[in-house]
């Protein structure tokens, strides 16, 4: 949690300042944020599933030591053996290996795309919200058309694109990244922007400025960490929804295809004989809604835990 | 609030172009050959790529060709399939239970969303509170490949209480598909209502209206209320636009005959004319959903109003 | 409710007993009020002059019944309205009080108006949901009030909504409301405090003109000694959840009983202090989780003695004339003879 430390700043405002009542002893924003966080049990959850999710995007073969690959279709549904703790699918694979090796591409994407809308975000949030004026006026209508464009039906126009350029398994994944990312990085940027335009506004700023520091400067020290927390709630949360719609495309079809591992695809696949056995359902279903739901419940808590308002 | 709707109008065409336009290049222009793009991976016989150089105008200069996909658009034209059917005769078709099923999807969100939420915000705190908090944050980190499948699953399938498939289209058919489609928003709902009604209830108006003697009923109910229908009302009508485009995944797994099942088919065959006509009609109801929000944030909030 | 009802002697129209107010917090329970009585009878100004923080807002709060239980709590004290105890009473009948009998306005009329409802519509509520008043007499009575507070054009701006108001009007639009059932006493908590200087003014001659045309009582909520002098009758001053001095206002401005007294007045900018430096008090308002010891003000009193001080909590001192003040050394101050 170091880099949630470093974005202390300003003092918490009193809690009970409308009835008149008593100051609380002055805390920074981030002591008092870790404060709240640290007594909730749904987010260390989430971190356990977060951590987990890592490691296993990292390293599959502690989880799993068979090949993903390695189907015979004489396993057809076969029922568990030995590591294959969730038997076999209708092509014979291991159904949990191929969820364990499924993991490195979304979290891959995942953190790629939240990547790329982060700094796009912060480049764009930032300088409109500080200069102002034609530049502002121009990332506004930017933010205004990329909204215009919902992700999902975007994510499949430009994934036909790239389908149709017939490029590989590398391609596509790279192409996912930064797809998501270009899409997905307007929300980000709008909170970093009206936060910015709050800071400059204050006091302390304009101290700052006459006491000759320059835009670089006042942007980095004192209106940057002001933005920052509100900036890791939205991609963290956008880091759930970019490994959701990466499983979605994959899903429709024309995200990752196969032999790439993706969970999206294994959905896709397991759907058709869902009559027959729902476990190759089941499996990928569980590892991709627990992978979202611990990013969005860790950006959940912390916006929550940051938001005196909502105690 | 003239001058309100004038802006309004003039982002939402700057944003109507810009996304067409990109939509459009990305389909047909870039390099390569766009025959080849057109018909996907498919192999194209020579008679085939005559007519659809002709169909398509691709003798005329990007520009050009876009200008005349935007015009036929605004008149309804939105080309031909690659089956050879007008594309605006599959939306006509198509539009009808697609916007059944957003219908049902938003009644379930104001019917579930909105009243639980604000009964948790005046339970703030309290077990219904916190059991609609973690249950809203499931269901928004579900996500709908999850969610849709083990639905159909579930109720189809092992309870078989609802029908496979709504290809049918009747009404009873659709009611599993569109409280799933509508699950994140009655989950969305839920939240935004919680929080709005809560900042209402802390505001100082609030306290004026209890400091006139008024009922607790009433400081809630009216003025209270009031305020926090605002942006609930403004979430739902963007919702009902974004319920319409985001509906793909749910009309391809309940395969109901709507607009995103279309697509969903479009995709698989590969009919790129198919899937940018279908993607212009979601796009446009996307966007006349947000100028119609703009104008009803201008008719429920006079401090926009007035402007 | 018209007709003045008959007041046995000694008994007045309204009266804080004891008052105690605590807020639960999360650090620990704030002691916000520690043992408030004040009393008001009609057609007079009581004046409850202190810093922020120091509880007069929530005293107020407390006499309407709008302190949020929890995080507040009253574990002791009375608010007598024409002797009944307002705090005993169920919510019912108090409710019958709040905003007719007594009623109140606020600092910051733009947020404690509701946005999205005309003015017209504001002031006439009260009238319609609690007598029944029918929709156009009780618009026509709301244009009345407005004329009252003398809003121009009152008539056309009833459908006017609150943002398109300047402040000094919203005040009014304020006031107007909290005149609409013809209260008997008026609460107003810091009323022109975001108001600029010259439209201040012109607030407070509209409450004193009104208190003595309606022969209201008042309460005026304040931490502006300059603003109290012309209209007030009496003074409460609060430090620290506690009415340390309560006096007369001629009496306070010539000889203060209290050094917390002292050192607001003199620190009151003068025309004949030119190039002197301005007086102030020194050190900040108390943490009101960990109180000081013995008096309150001692950690910032230039009198101050150990170990009386530090030690003992001073008792309200009589000093006669109806005049008090919580300090040891109250006498000695009166008659001057006090020095650092």
């Amino acid at each position: 949690m170091s880099d949630l430390e470093s974005i202390a700043t300003v003092e918490t405002p009193k809690t009970q300042e409308r009835q008149g009542g008593p100051e609380s002893k002055p805390r920074s924003a981030t002591a008092d944020a870790w404060y709240e966080l640290r007594r909730k049990p749904l987010f260390w959850i989430a971190v356990l599933i977060t951590l987990v999710v890592v490691v296993m995007a990292l390293f599959p073969s502690l989880f799993t030591p068979n090949d993903p690959g390695a189907c015979a279709l004489g396993r057809r549904l076969a029922d568990p053996t030995g590591a294959a703790i969730f038997g076999y699918d209708v092509q014979g694979c291991d159904v949990f290996a191929k969820a364990v090796y499924g993991t490195r591409n979304s979290v891959l994407i995942g953190f790629g795309a939240a990547f790329v809308a982060g700094v796009i975000a912060m480049l764009f949030g930032v300088t409109a919200g500080y200069f102002g004026r034609w530049w502002d006026a121009i990332v506004s209508r930017v933010i205004d058309i990329v909204l215009g464009l919902p992700l999902l039906l975007a994510g499949i126009v430009f994934m036909k694109r790239v389908s149709n350029a017939g490029w590989g398994q590398n391609g596509r994944i790279t192409a996912l990244i930064f797809i998501l990312g270009l899409l997905g990085w307007t929300t980000a940027a709008r909170v970093i922007r009206s936060s910015v335009i709050t800071t400059k506004q204050q006091d302390y700023v304009a101290a700052a400025r006459m006491l000759g520091a320059g835009n670089g400067r006042i942007m980095w020290r004192h209106i940057l960490p002001n933005a920052l927390a509100p900036f890791i709630v939205i991609i963290t949360m956008a880091l759930g929804a970019f490994i959701a719609a990466e499983a979605t495309l994959s899903f429709l079809g024309v995200g990752l295809i196969p032999p790439s591992q993706s969970w999206g695809l294994d959905i896709s696949e397991a759907r058709n004989y869902m009559r027959e056995d729902f476990v190759p359902l089941a499996v990928p279903s569980a590892f991709l809604a627990l992978t979202v739901l611990a990013f969005i419940i860790l950006g959940d808590t912390i916006r929550e835990a940051f938001d005196p308002k909502l105690r | 609030m003239f001058r309100y709707l004038v802006r309004r109008l003039l982002q939402m065409i700057l944003v109507f172009v810009a996304t067409t336009f990109i939509v459009y290049s990305l389909m047909y222009a870039t390099g390569g050959d766009p025959i080849q793009a057109l018909a996907g991976e498919r192999p194209v016989s020579p008679t085939q790529r005559a007519q659809l150089i002709r169909e398509y105008g691709l003798d005329q200069p990007f520009l050009v060709r876009y200008w005349n996909y935007l015009s036929g658009l605004l008149q309804g034209d939105f080309g031909k399939s690659l089956t050879g059917r007008e594309v605006s005769d599959i939306i006509a078709q198509a539009l009808p239970p697609t916007i059944q099923l957003a219908a049902i999807a938003i009644v379930t969100t104001i019917a579930l969303g909105v009243t639980v939420g604000i009964i948790a915000a005046i339970r703030r705190g309290g077990w219904f509170d916190n059991a609609t908090l973690v249950f809203t944050l499931i269901i928004i980190g579900i996500p709908i490949v999850v969610l849709a499948p083990l639905a159909q699953l579930i109720f189809t399938i092992k309870i078989p209480i609802f029908p496979t498939t709504a290809t049918s289209g009747d009404l009873y058919a659709l009611l599993l598909p569109g409280i799933i489609l509508g699950a994140l928003s009655v989950a969305t709902a839920m939240r935004l209502t919680r929080a709005s009604f809560t900042e209402n209830q802390r505001s100082d108006y609030v306290r004026t209206a209890r400091s006139k003697g008024l009922s607790k009923r009433r400081v809630v109910g009216v003025h209270v209320l009031r305020n926090s229908l605002i942006p609930i009302i403004t979430f739902l009508g963007i919702e009902l636009g974004a319920l319409m485009a985001g509906a793909i995944v749910t009309e391809g797994v309940f395969n109901v005959p709507g607009v995103g099942f279309n697509l969903f088919r479009a995709l698989r065959t590969e009919d790129a004319p198919l899937v940018v006509g279908l993607v212009s009609v979601l796009v446009i109801i996307f966007l006349v959903a947000n100028l119609i929000v703009d104008l009803l944030y201008a008719v429920l909030d006079p401090r926009i109003r007035y402007e | 409710m018209q007709v003045e009802t008959a007041r046995p002697v000694g008994r007045h129209l309204l009266e804080v007993r004891d008052l105690f107010v605590e807020f639960h917090t999360r650090d620990g329970e704030a002691k916000v009020i520690n043992g408030v009585s004040y009393h008001l009878d009609p057609g007079e100004t009581l004046a409850v002059l202190g810093e922020s923080g120091s509880g007069k807002s929530v005293t107020a709060q407390a006499i309407m019944g709008i302190l949020d239980m929890p995080p507040a709590r009253i574990p002791s004290g009375q608010i007598l309205y024409n002797g009944e105890d307002l705090l005993a009473m169920p919510e019912e009948k108090r409710r019958a009080i709040r905003g007719s009998e007594i009623s109140m306005i606020f600092q910051d009329a733009l947020s404690a108006l509701n946005p999205v409802f005309s003015v017209g519509w504001q002031i006439s509520e009260t009238l319609r949901v609690r007598t029944g008043m029918s929709k156009a007499d009780a618009l026509k009575r709301a244009a009345e009030l407005m004329d009252l507070v003398k809003i121009p054009a009152a008539k056309a701006r009833i459908k006017d909504y609150p943002h398109q108001f300047s402040g000094g009007m919203r005040q009014r639009v304020m006031i107007a409301m909290a005149l609409a059932m013809d209260p008997k006493v008026l609460i107003a908590d810091e009323p022109t405090t975001a108001l600029d200087v010259t439209v201040q003014a012109q607030i407070m001659d509209l409450l004193a003109d009104l208190r003595r045309d309606l022969n209201m009582g008042m309460i005026l909520i304040t931490h502006d000694l300059g603003v109290v002098a012309d209209v007030a009758d009496r003074i409460a001053v609060m430090y620290a959840g506690r009415i340390i001095e309560h006096a007369d206002v001629h009496a306070i401005y010539k000889q203060p009983a209290h050094p917390y007294t002292e050192g607001l007045i003199s620190s009151i900018p003068r025309l004949n202090s030119k190039g002197q430096e301005l007086a102030t008090i020194k050190g900040l308002p108390p943490n009101l989780m960990r109180l000081p010891s013995g008096c309150k003000y001692h950690p910032r009193c230039p009198y101050m003695q150990q170990p009386i001080c530090t030690d003992v909590v001073p008792p309200a001192l009589d000093l006669g004339g109806g005049r008090t003040s919580a300090c040891h050394f109250a006498k000695e101050m009166l008659d001057g003879q006090l020095h650092r």
